[in-house]
């Protein structure tokens, strides 16, 4: 239609009275000349009149039929085609269902993930201003810390506080659990000792009573705790008079000042806040090294980042040249910076995207398979379409039913997949509770799922139109002569491609679940250093208030770990600072007394631990020289250490490490010299893909711990001796809860939580996709067959064995399917150098993966074509030659 | 002889072809198809009219207010270019459709 037509029919349409009026005239007009004509044949005027009339026909049906004709009438052919449009997705109900099925799964599946994706990483932190909330860190090259960042110790923080400018407030945190006795029974809750400044920095204000006061930062002052407002509601029944009472936390009584609004729990899940007093030993310049605090800062207004980094390359200059006798410049310090949100998802992002970057495939593949579909009912509807237009239809109104029909199966799938989000956002929900962070923000997001509603339904507009315009471009009814309607080359060469297109995106994504599977295999290749089957572990913190003096501690835990020992079904049992695979913590600069190593290359950062004689056999971890801690170690004996191979290895690598030393600190400090007794396998205190540092253990009777984790082998599962320690523990102390209690199984289980929810997920996807991809060529086929019928049945009528018409039809069907796999070849040689930070040990080109991913395509692709095919081989000859 | 009842298409055709030989009015064109087809072809002249509309629809004909013979106010169309060549794409189909189906009843003897 032209401009000008388009627009002199809106001028009408607006100016709706006249063409009524109009035709109303001309009608008139028409009759007044027949009844002229019939007074010249000599009737009279009355039958003159009647006769018009007649000869007309019936008046006011004809004003309608004509009125019927100006498709302004859209709401009365929108009620046609909708109810037609029912009818016919009704009819066809297996290509409905498979339809629906494919949109709803790519709008279902696309929506939740990007809720899950757009809550954890794109929606920013819930605390006012977040980009300009940043995470200080200490940077210590060469001591095998991801991204050498380290922690920070209190003499440092005060240096940060003391020399930097840019930043508005700086606050220390150190997580922690507490023991609190509430009604009797002993609890263990995760909380968090901070800088009264922490608050005001998140902008956080308490729902009953204060936050912190700085004066309450000072040693003596700080018997003050905060509540998280579920603690409050759990424990205190949301009492309002908590305020001002006294709790006993780790023994000491403590004020409850206030109570936070719900919702907030920075850091990591903390329930429960006390001030952060910096005691003077903390502060001792030797203790520079124990790096144990966390630090937030607040960049002040109007800052660029490159000033925000100018001023802390002067503190870290200012920071070394103050500090000497600190091995800072042999280790390459810097102060280190990162934002908030960086670090609160930055571990899981890699993962995320790359399951977005799948998803994004998979609803492509969906959409593919629907422009399939629909091409392919166009084949079979080219007939109808063809009577209709020899019938009169104009294009237009061809189109629009066309449109309608689409719209219709796009709104029914798209209502389906409305319900299928918040199932499969359930679904990511559970599987990856342990892993996703701020899991409370997440919800669907209408965004999401308008997007993906809105691509869906475009694709099977577009789709969907294509027999009107295959029709209106058949202007000599070709597609009425022929029983079958012709094979429209344009549309079937389209489906052709979309199918290479769909085995190519699948290909990927099997290669990419592929990839991540051995890189999962890999890690779980890794030797942990221990061997965690059949061992039960629990942590037990001994509140200082209790237990003030090194003796108390020691006892305990002696008798403990002797009354364990004793129990029936235990092996063995020990007790260790932190376990293996516990993360980052305890940790600090060991002096090294070798001569094979310059001295200024002596003094790594080490893992401590203390452990108890029975630990290292309970925890599995082999003795490569010398001896275990035993009875012998006390506290008034030779202090001893044991150390790791790589200690070993890298220290002494040509003598032998017993009877060497080492002590805690720098080379200024006056903790003293330890003998080495004993060197053990390494073990991974980090996490099984990460390089862990070298180790060094001290006898715990000889360096006391108050919060230790007992590691108890067992024979049979471990969880069921688990309440029998239980009451060990409280036999000897009533109100010492224990927590973590976990078979050692289960926490290297967790550790891989990450990894293998990643790898569930892409393989879901290829699945998927690959199911989605299977359905397109076993459709293609099928419809290539019914093309091929006469010459299929001419050739079995000629002879030719089912084997032969087998292979034919497969040919077909196949060769679709390796130009897709070559083309996904290409594809995932080139995508999946984006999962690089996922893998492990695993090259992004791992012949294994893609070979298997074309594998699992090429054996999936022949059962899609072999259905059809051996459907065309039991076609009866005389039938096919018939059908024409 | 009987009347033969007009399908839709084919009164699309046979108005265009009528309009062929210059402008006329709905009346007009209704008395000409009478009087071509020998008066085999009754329009109802109403059923001309749908017809008319949905012409005037696809492009194929415009209509003006025009005066007639008789000093009446009547609505003449004519064809377009669009029109005209819709009308021989129709005519050589029709032609085509009888050439066949008189090839059936009436093979090459």
């Amino acid at each position: 239609m032209s401009f000008q037509r388009l627009f002199s029919k809106s001028v009408a349409f607006f100016l709706r009275r006249k063409p009524v009026d109009d035709l109303n005239a001309e009608i008139q007009s028409h009759l007044e000349m027949e009844e002229r004509e019939q007074q010249e044949a000599g009737m009279a005027p009355d039958e003159a009149h009647y006769a018009a009339l007649r000869r007309f026909g019936n008046v006011a049906l004809i004003e309608e039929r004509s009125r019927e004709m100006w498709r302004w009438n859209l709401i009365e052919n929108l009620g046609q085609d909708v109810r037609y449009g029912m009818r016919q997705l009704l009819r066809n109900r297996g290509f409905t269902l498979v339809a629906v099925l494919t949109l709803a799964l790519g709008i279902g599946a696309n929506t939740a993930l990007f809720s899950v994706l757009d809550a954890v990483l794109l929606r920013p932190l819930p605390y006012p201003e977040p980009q300009r909330l940043v995470k200080l860190w200490t940077r210590f090259t060469g001591i095998g810390l991801p991204n050498d960042q380290n922690w920070v110790s209190a003499p440092e923080f005060q240096d940060f506080q003391q020399y930097s400018q840019c930043f508005s407030d700086l606050a220390a945190i150190s997580t922690d659990a507490f023991n609190i006795g509430l009604m009797g029974i002993p609890q263990r809750v995760v909380g968090a000792t901070v800088s009264p400044s922490l608050f005001t920095m998140l902008g956080v204000q308490p729902r009953l009573g204060r936050a912190f006061l700085p004066e309450e930062a000072q040693p003596g002052n700080d018997h003050e705790v905060i509540l998280s407002s579920g603690l409050w509601e759990r424990a205190f029944g949301s009492n309002p008079a908590v305020i001002g009472s006294t709790i006993r936390v780790d023994a000491v009584p403590m004020t409850v000042v206030g109570v936070m609004p719900p919702g907030f729990n920075y850091p990591d899940e903390s329930e429960i806040w006390s001030p952060l007093a910096f005691k003077p030993d903390d502060l001792n310049p030797d203790n520079r090294g124990n790096h144990e605090y966390e630090v937030l800062a607040r960049i002040r207004p109007g800052l660029t980042t490159a000033q925000v980094h100018t001023d802390l390359a002067r503190v870290s200059k200012a920071m070394i040249e103050q500090n000497r006798s600190y091995p800072y410049e042999s280790y390459g310090f810097r102060v280190l910076m990162n934002p908030l949100l960086d670090e609160t998802v930055g571990e899981v992002k890699a993962s995320l995207w790359v399951l977005m970057g799948a998803v994004a495939m998979v609803l492509l593949i969906a959409c593919a398979n629907v422009a399939n579909l629909l091409l392919a009912r166009a084949s079979g509807r080219q007939k109808d379409m063809a009577v209709r237009v020899a019938l009169g239809a104009g294009r237009s109104r061809l189109v629009g039913q066309l449109l309608t029909e689409s719209v219709l199966l796009g709104l029914t799938g798209g209502i389906t997949g409305l319900a299928v989000a918040p199932l499969a956002l359930h679904g990511l929900l559970t599987l990856g509770a342990s892993v996703l962070p701020r899991i409370a923000q997440i919800r669907i997001d209408v965004w999401a799922l308008a997007f993906t509603l809105a691509v869906s339904l475009a694709t099977g507009m577009l789709f969907g139109l294509a027999p009107a315009l295959q029709a209106g471009r058949d202007r000599n009814h070709d597609l009425l002569k022929s029983a079958r309607g012709s094979a429209a080359k344009p549309t079937y060469r389209l489906r052709r491609a979309l199918v290479m297109g769909e085995a190519a995106i699948s290909l990927v994504l099997l290669a990419g679940a592929g990839l991540l599977l051995r890189s999962f295999v890999q890690v779980l290749r890794v030797n942990p250093g221990f061997r965690p089957e059949g061992v039960l572990t629990m942590r037990v913190s001994l509140p200082p208030a209790k237990y003030s003096k090194p003796d108390q501690i020691r006892n305990f835990y002696r008798e403990l770990v002797d009354r364990v020992q004793n129990l029936p079904g235990v092996k063995s049992a020990g007790a260790v600072s932190l376990l293996p695979l516990g993360g980052q913590g305890n940790s600090g600069t060991t002096t090294i007394d070798t001569q094979e190593v310059p001295p200024e290359n002596a003094t790594p950062e080490s893992d401590w631990r203390a452990a108890t004689p029975g630990y290292f056999q309970a925890m599995g971890i082999s003795l490569i020289r010398g001896r275990y801690f035993d009875e012998r170690d006390t506290e008034s004996s030779q202090p001893v250490t044991i150390i790791d191979e790589t200690l070993a290895q890298t220290f002494w690598p040509h003598g032998d490490p017993l009877g060497k030393r080492l002590h805690r600190g720098g080379r200024g400090s006056t903790a003293p010299w330890t003998t080495v007794v004993g060197v053990v396998s390494h073990v991974h205190n980090r996490t099984l893909e990460a390089r862990s540092r070298t180790e060094v253990y001290w006898p715990e009777s000889q360096n006391p711990y108050s919060a230790m984790a007992l590691a108890i082998r067992v024979s049979g599962n471990p969880l069921a001796l688990a309440p029998t320690i239980q009451s060990v523990v409280f036999g000897l102390d009533h109100d010492l809860p224990v927590y973590k209690v976990r078979a050692m199984s289960d926490v290297m289980g967790e550790s891989l939580a990450r990894r293998r929810l990643a790898l569930l997920m892409l393989g879901v996807f290829a699945g998927l996709a690959m199911l989605l991809a299977s359905v397109g060529i076993y459709g293609v086929t099928s419809y290539t067959v019914s093309q091929r019928l006469p010459e299929i049945g001419l050739r079995m009528a000629l002879g030719a064995p089912p084997a032969e018409v087998l292979g034919m039809v497969m040919a077909q069907g196949m060769s679709m399917t390796l130009y897709g796999l070559g083309l996904g070849l290409v594809m995932a040689l080139g995508l999946t150098r984006l999962m690089g930070s996922l893998l492990f040990s695993v090259r992004a080109s791992d012949p294994l993966a893609l070979g298997g991913a074309a594998l699992i395509l090429v054996i999936v692709a022949l059962l899609a074509t072999l259905i059809p095919a051996r459907r065309a081989t039991k076609v009866d000859p005389m039938v096919a030659l018939r059908y024409e | 002889m009987n009347r033969i009842e007009l399908v839709y298409g084919s009164l699309d055709m046979l108005i265009l072809r009528t309009l062929l030989w210059g402008p006329t009015h709905g009346h007009g064109i209704a008395k000409s198809i009478e009087r071509l087809s020998e008066d085999a072809l009754k329009v109802e002249h109403g059923s001309l009219y749908p017809a008319l509309q949905r012409l005037q629809q696809e492009g194929w004909i415009v209509g003006e207010w025009g005066v007639s013979k008789n000093k009446q106010r009547a609505k003449y169309y004519r064809l377009t270019a669009r029109g005209r060549r819709q009308l021989i794409a129709e005519t050589s189909r029709w032609e085509r459709f009888v050439r066949a189906i008189t090839g059936v009843l009436r093979p090459a003897e």
